[in-house]
């Protein structure tokens, strides 16, 4: 719990109300919040704010604006922001090699397959996957960034 | 657009005039056999039969009747295939013609009326009868009738010259009035009468043909109609589908989001609630869940009505599907207080999507534990049986009335037992099971007793073990 001290989270999600459950969850444990409703706000507030971890919704207004916003951050030229860890939500259900793993231990995924994510989770999202997944990735980029 | 051919009345006429070409052949080729056997006869007739025949002139008409063959072969070949309906038809019409003259000419040397082979004249009005429209093959009859007539009447006035056929034979027969009209009227009606016989039966035949290309069309007409029919139908179903799933994702993303402010309410992540309010809040989400429920299951059953293109499917080792769930599975049993077993055959492999028969799976033994008091069994096994593979998933629990078993597939169907042991439950958790196994050309099996337990079996068509290579999964 101390260890999220600090760390600031940026939510970039389009449904408000989700946004804000998010913040709530993440911020009654530590974390600092930022909210961006869409894709371009997010990309500009990446920069700004430089987030520890950024919670994407995939299915913005436009689609698969989601997916676009992480391949264009793994093309930033600031090393820094392309390592940004990046937890992905999604109602997409079931769609073809989204969310099948051998290993569905619980609803945090693996390691996302085909989009350089790290994590992956579930629409509705219960606070405490929420909060485990978003611990275990930003323990995960603290070891590797070591 | 369709690979059967299709007939027409256009057709009909095209094979008229097909099987035209094909009797013209067959009549020239019967030609040659015609000019050989009268060369046999000739040479034959007055050695064996003591008959006078002049020689020279008979075999003079022969080589020129295999002439005129071998014209007409060469015509055959070089434009018949090309040849227009009417110039077909005149072909045919003027080689029976010219057929009748050569047999007069024929007849006229060798004992004129005289000649038994007289009745051959019957041959050439059914070949007429049979190939040429009947005002056509009546016109023939009167030519050969005309001839017929020509030559009992030159002969018998002297115009001309009479030979004889049998020296045995009163000389003055083919002058006798009594003979001549005898023979005349009986060979002139045989012609006649030939003629509307078989012109009656090819016409039948002909309007038989006509009413079969008639059948052919509208058959193949009304089976247009149905694959249309089927089309739109199909294309219906499509639709629908994709109407339902777009339906149940706008119903999931806002129930999501309520849930996920309810969580963080019912959790007390915004501050203490009286102990009321928590339980109001406790049932809210578990209607809530009901109906995320619902629309997960919507969207799947519209996901595997939707799917049956062969795009998304891959060789799928039934063994690591069930695998892959298998904790999932246990983690479910254990909770319920129930006990799992699982014995899978390894390589039983079938092609599939394998997101859609772990969905399959998935419904079959949360079923199963669901519907298992605690302290039951539930197995799960994959086997191989020859040409098909089992998914077989068997409990010890309360089973289904046997005259529900029937509507057991239907959308939001619930047996009668498992509505009281559970609330939840949404109905289509076995009409997924189904549109899976259609999807993907399995047959679904229930054996049940109440009380007893529940066994579904999923026969999968087995893939060879030629196609086992590279399997992903």
């Amino acid at each position: 719990m101390n260890e999220a001290t600090g760390k600031t989270v940026l939510i970039v999600e389009d449904d408000p109300d989700v946004a804000e459950a998010a913040k709530i969850v993440l911020e009654g444990a530590g974390y600092r919040t930022q909210l961006a409703a869409n894709a371009a706000d997010g990309k500009e507030q990446v920069r700004r704010v430089r987030p520890d971890l950024i919670l994407l919704d995939v299915m913005m207004p436009a689609g698969t604006e989601g997916f676009h916003f992480v391949w264009d951050l793994r093309k930033e030229e600031d090393a820094a922001l392309q390592a940004t860890p990046v937890i992905v939500m999604t109602a997409l259900h079931r769609t073809t090699k989204l969310r099948f793993y051998p290993e569905q231990s619980d609803s945090v995924y693996q390691p996302f397959e085909y989009l350089p994510v790290q994590g992956f989770l579930d629409k509705p999202v219960a606070p405490t996957a929420l909060l485990a997944a978003v611990e275990r990735a930003l323990s995960e980029a603290a070891e590797s960034g070591r | 657009m369709s690979g059967a051919s299709r007939v027409t009345a256009g057709d009909a006429r095209d094979l008229r005039t097909e099987e035209l070409r094909a009797r013209i052949v067959w009549l020239i080729r019967l030609r040659w056999l015609a000019a050989a056997g009268v060369a046999v006869v000739v040479y034959w007739a007055p050695k064996l039969l003591w008959v006078e025949l002049p020689a020279q002139p008979l075999y003079l008409i022969t080589a020129l009747l295999a002439a005129y063959n071998l014209v007409l072969w060469v015509m055959a070949h070089r434009y018949l295939a090309k040849a227009t309906d009417a110039a077909v038809l005149w072909f045919a019409a003027l080689q029976v013609s010219a057929d009748l003259v050569f047999l007069t000419a024929l007849l006229q040397l060798s004992g004129g009326i005289e000649n038994p082979f007289l009745c051959y004249y019957v041959f050439h009005i059914v070949i007429a009868s049979i190939l040429l429209p009947p005002h056509v093959a009546f016109l023939e009859v009167g030519f050969a009738v005309v001839l017929l007539l020509g030559l009992a009447v030159s002969e018998a006035s002297g115009l001309l010259p009479h030979h004889h056929l049998f020296s045995l034979w009163p000389i003055e027969l083919y002058r006798n009035a009594t003979y001549l009209s005898a023979v005349l009227f009986v060979t002139i009606t045989m012609l006649y009468f030939t003629a509307m016989m078989a012109t009656a039966i090819t016409g039948r035949l002909r309007t038989r043909e006509r009413q079969i290309v008639q059948l052919s069309e509208s058959l193949q007409a009304r089976a247009e109609e149905l694959e249309r029919a089927y089309g739109s139908l199909r294309q219906l179903e499509q639709e629908k589908s994709e109407y339902l799933y777009r339906a149940a994702h706008h119903l999931r993303s806002p129930l999501a989001a309520v849930e996920s402010m309810l969580a963080v309410v019912a959790e007390g992540r915004t501050g203490p609630m009286p102990e009321k309010a928590q339980e109001m809040v406790a049932r809210t989400r578990e209607r809530v869940k009901g109906m995320l429920d619902l629309a997960h299951d919507l969207l799947s059953l519209s996901q595997a009505r939707g799917r049956s293109e062969e795009t998304s499917r891959e060789n799928v080792d039934l063994r690591r599907v069930v695998e892959a769930m298998e904790g999932d599975f246990r983690r479910e049993a254990s909770a319920a207080g129930v006990e799992l077993a699982v014995a899978c055959s390894s390589g039983v492999l079938i092609r599939g999507v394998p997101e859609a028969v772990a969905e399959l799976l998935e419904n079959l033994v949360s079923n199963a534990v669901k519907y298992t008091p605690a302290g039951g069994r539930v197995e799960v096994s994959v086997l191989n049986r020859g040409r098909t593979a089992e998914v077989r998933v068997s409990d010890t629990g309360i089973g289904i009335p046997e005259e529900e078993q029937a509507s057991l597939f239907q959308e939001f169907f619930r047996a009668s037992n498992a509505r009281e042991a559970t609330r939840n439950g949404t109905g289509l958790g076995l009409s997924i099971v189904k549109a899976i196994a259609r999807a993907h050309d399995a047959e679904v099996q229930v054996e049940s007793r109440v009380g007893a337990g529940t066994t579904f079996r999923v026969l999968f068509p087995l893939l060879s073990p030629t196609a086992w290579e590279g399997v992903p999964w």
